[in-house]
């Protein structure tokens, strides 16, 4: 009975692993400092997205928001408000030094879960990791690779690629739990929305898996405006 | 000396005037009362307009403008199409709510819980289409001059989401002329209707179908 039940842990323990590969090998490069190809995807001012977002739920039904995102890297800030497209407001918080308030949350997104796991999501597709640059240079495919590590082990990939795409995966245990996948910019893309992704894919793995495919209505960088 | 041509000219002018002014004060009555506003409403079958929706948010550096089409037909049949900046329609029909986006040319339905919210709001608006501003029971309606029909939520359940809602009604009977939704003095949504036609002949279909 013993020797079932390790079968069957061993077997679940398979699966739950499977198709979550831990970090890919790096073939590291001597380069002094942080190479620059590690910044490309993050932003280093303040900056306010308008995004339309389809949700897929785990069971594979979507549904529809816009989300409007004002961050500041400098000042570890995240500002967001979740509305219909109709333009009920659902949700609006804020971040500030991974303190937050909810201001304003209508029921499923009311929880401090749910608006915790949106500032993580947010800070992992915005700003640049927190930890340490561990490791980086070219994987396998000729992409290039920075790896992060932060104190409580979480590893995160900052893959750019050469086709102007790049890529961020995140891993806990050496478990992938959350992939993002970004371009550089559309072909409507304004001169201001340069180096913005004009379409990223979020999906966060694990027991509740679930996409997030944003479509950048408009970027605005709020310092340059100020100015 | 004004000849009789001249003379016959003014006349008209004058008269035109009158009648212009008469108009005005005969349209202006009809959102004297309630009664009044219930009758006119009761005449309009079919509503085509255009909308310019505008979100005003603190957070927005500039207000996020959305641009589309509505269309109603009684009882309470409505189709709130979104053209820009998302591809969207929500179609009210036989007392079922489907939302649709289209994203890559294809149409994709929204399956979220906030349909039914939606369905809330769209009842709602079928009743102001109906002139019925005093029907329902979460909001106390306050009639202003100028066309304005103020609603205030009664439950406080309602009030933590919006506090009020202005509807201004235009100068041609039956009709809603703009629609504002106020969550907080600093977030609301604005709806202007433009280009309304009523009782043209609407194709059931654009009710039924995307």
């Amino acid at each position: 009975m013993k020797g079932v039940s390790s079968l069957l842990i061993l077997l679940l323990s398979m699966i739950s692993c499977a198709g979550l590969p831990g970090p890919e090998p790096i073939n590291s490069l001597v380069t002094p400092g942080t190479p620059r190809q590690c910044s490309i995807p993050f932003v280093s001012n303040r900056w306010q997205f308008v995004h339309s977002i389809e949700g897929t739920m785990p069971n594979g039904r979507k549904t529809f928001v816009i989300g409007v995102t004002d961050i500041s890297p400098d000042m570890e800030t995240i500002h967001c408000v979740i509305m219909t497209i109709e333009g009920l407001v659902v949700f609006e918080g804020r971040s500030e030094r991974r303190e937050m308030v909810i201001n304003r949350g209508l029921p499923p997104f009311d929880s401090g879960d749910f608006a915790g796991g949106l500032m993580n999501d947010i800070r992992l597709l915005f700003f640049k990791p927190d930890g340490k640059l561990i490791d980086s240079g070219t994987l396998g495919n000729g992409s290039y690779a920075c790896r992060y590590k932060n104190d409580k082990d979480i590893i995160v990939d900052v893959i750019t690629n050469q086709d102007r795409t790049w890529e961020i995966r995140q891993y806990e245990n050496e478990i992938l739990i959350r992939s993002i996948k970004a371009r550089a910019e559309g072909p409507g893309s304004s001169a201001n929305q340069k180096g913005i992704p004009a379409r990223i894919e979020l999906v966060a793995h694990g027991p509740v898996k679930y996409t997030l495919l944003l479509d950048l209505i408009r970027a605005m960088n709020i310092e340059r405006i100020k100015r | 000396m004004p000849g009789k041509k001249a003379m016959h000219a003014g006349k008209t002018n004058i008269l035109s005037a009158l009648a212009v002014v008469l108009a005005g004060f005969v349209l202006i009555g009809w959102a004297d009362n309630r009664e009044q506003i219930r009758k006119e409403a009761e005449k309009v079958e079919t509503i085509r307009a255009d909308f310019v929706q505008e979100k005003h948010l603190k957070i927005l550096s500039k207000p996020l403008v959305s641009k589309g089409h509505f269309y109603y037909q009684v009882p309470g049949s409505l189709r709130w199409e979104y053209e820009s900046p998302i591809q969207s329609i929500l179609l009210m029909h036989n007392g079922r709510i489907r939302r649709y986006i289209k994203r890559d040319n294809s149409l994709t339905e929204d399956a979220g819980a906030r349909l039914q919210a939606m369905q809330v709001v769209l009842r709602e608006i079928i009743s102001w289409l109906n002139g019925r501003f005093d029907n329902n029971p979460d909001f106390d309606s306050v009639l202003k001059t100028g066309r304005k029909i103020v609603l205030i939520p009664t439950k406080q359940s309602l009030s933590k989401f919006i506090k009020r809602i202005e509807l201004m009604l235009s100068n041609r009977p039956g009709i809603i002329e703009s629609v504002m939704i106020y969550e907080s003095e600093d977030s609301f949504t604005k709806i202007e209707f433009k280009n309304v036609e009523i009782n043209k002949g609407i194709e059931e279909s654009i009710f039924r179908e995307p």
